[in-house]
């Protein structure tokens, strides 16, 4: 399945700084960007979205792309995020979400107030990789993961429909921690140090 | 065919894994299972932190799923099952189960009554007649379900997705 054609590229990240549209979220901790990957160094064990773009998408269709251009050896998934909340102290919304390093598993997720709940079943058949793409598609109240190598080929991970919340919505980006880099095992983020990737969003409102 | 009502869990595996502040249904442990067999399975949030599930596989994964005791089977695979049909602890295991989620007896009463004059479909469509809202309460480090009140996915369009 090929991408839509009516996308437009929103940010490529290839500054030292995070573009004027775009702001992490307090709790997350502290954020540095360069010219080659965005790290997050995690200081308060948050799992809320650790950037995401101030303008409004949607409601009706939305589609979000990253590419995930470098991850750590135990780095744990990179999961782009459809949220309702400008203060994302309690966010709503959706979820896509990609496993690394050989997890081979991808999720949907309703997100409410923080909360976040797999909705339709899980997709088994993907081995992320460098250079891989990941796009999650709204399309109405149908949400669908999709997994590329090359941007153009997609590969259809999961899909189901949910109309809790109909958007529309800001985009944001999780990727966790890399305990390579001092991080700590678990069920919380607190204090890694998080090297991912280089993600570069195409949105069609 | 079948019919499951399955308990979410904090997720072992995949994205998320370990985070307190996620639930993944445990039906889908047996996503591989089900997927190998050509099938497909979807579900809808309901009270108690619960999802009613249909999932289409093989008879041997069925039985599977059903061993797990976070997957409960329901005695009927097919929502145009008349109730009646059943015997009477089915029944009386479905109301139990609708009480446990957190409907009280007298609603039940009035909406599905002992079961025995109505199908399947209305039985799971009053199950999934309402949920809370969840939120994950940062100094327990729970998801608590205990947010207003929202509807839930439609029975039927889960029944439609895994035809």
């Amino acid at each position: 399945m090929a991408a839509p054609l009516n996308t437009t590229l929103l940010d490529d990240f290839n500054r030292g700084t995070l573009g004027s549209t775009w702001t992490t979220v307090l709790g997350s901790g502290l954020k540095t960007y360069s010219s080659t990957q965005v790290t997050t160094v995690d200081t308060t064990g948050g799992d809320n979205i650790d950037v995401y773009n101030v303008t409004l998408f949607g409601p009706t269709n939305i589609d979000a792309y990253a590419k995930l251009t470098t991850y750590g050896a135990t780095g744990t998934w990179i999961e782009l995020n459809l949220i309702s909340d400008t203060t994302l102290g309690s966010p709503d919304g959706y979820a896509y979400a990609e496993a690394l390093n050989g997890a081979n598993n991808s999720r949907l997720f309703r997100i409410d107030n923080g909360a976040y709940t797999q909705i339709g079943s899980s997709y088994t058949g993907w081995t992320a990789a460098v250079g891989d793409y990941y796009w999650i598609e709204k399309r109405g109240s149908t949400f669908t993961g999709y997994n590329s190598t090359d941007g153009v080929n997609w590969t259809q991970a999961t899909s189901t429909s949910d109309s809790t919340y109909t958007g529309p919505f800001y985009i944001g980006l999780n990727l966790p921690y890399d305990a390579a880099s001092g991080g700590i095992a678990g069920d919380d983020l607190r204090g890694g140090t998080v090297t991912f990737g280089y993600p570069v969003w195409l949105v069609s409102a | 065919m079948a019919w499951f009502l399955v308990s979410y869990k904090t997720p072992t595996s995949g994205p998320r894994a370990g985070m307190a502040n996620t639930r993944v249904l445990a039906l889908d442990d047996y996503t591989p299972l089900i997927l190998a067999d050509g099938g497909a399975w979807d579900a809808t949030e309901v009270l108690g932190n619960k999802a009613l599930a249909k999932v289409r596989a093989s008879v041997a994964t069925l039985t599977t799923i059903a061993d797990d005791p976070l997957c409960v089977r329901l005695p009927f695979d097919t929502l145009d099952t008349p109730l009646a049909s059943l015997p009477l602890v089915a029944r009386q295991r479905i109301r139990t189960a609708l009480k446990n989620a957190g409907y009280t007896l007298l609603e039940i009463t009035a909406n599905v009554g002992d079961l025995s004059t109505i199908t399947a479909r209305e039985a799971l469509e009053f199950f999934a007649s309402r949920r809370h809202k969840p939120r994950f309460d940062t100094v327990t480090q729970q998801i608590v379900l205990d947010g207003t009140i929202v509807a839930c996915r439609s029975v039927l369009d889960v029944d439609r997705v895994t035809v």
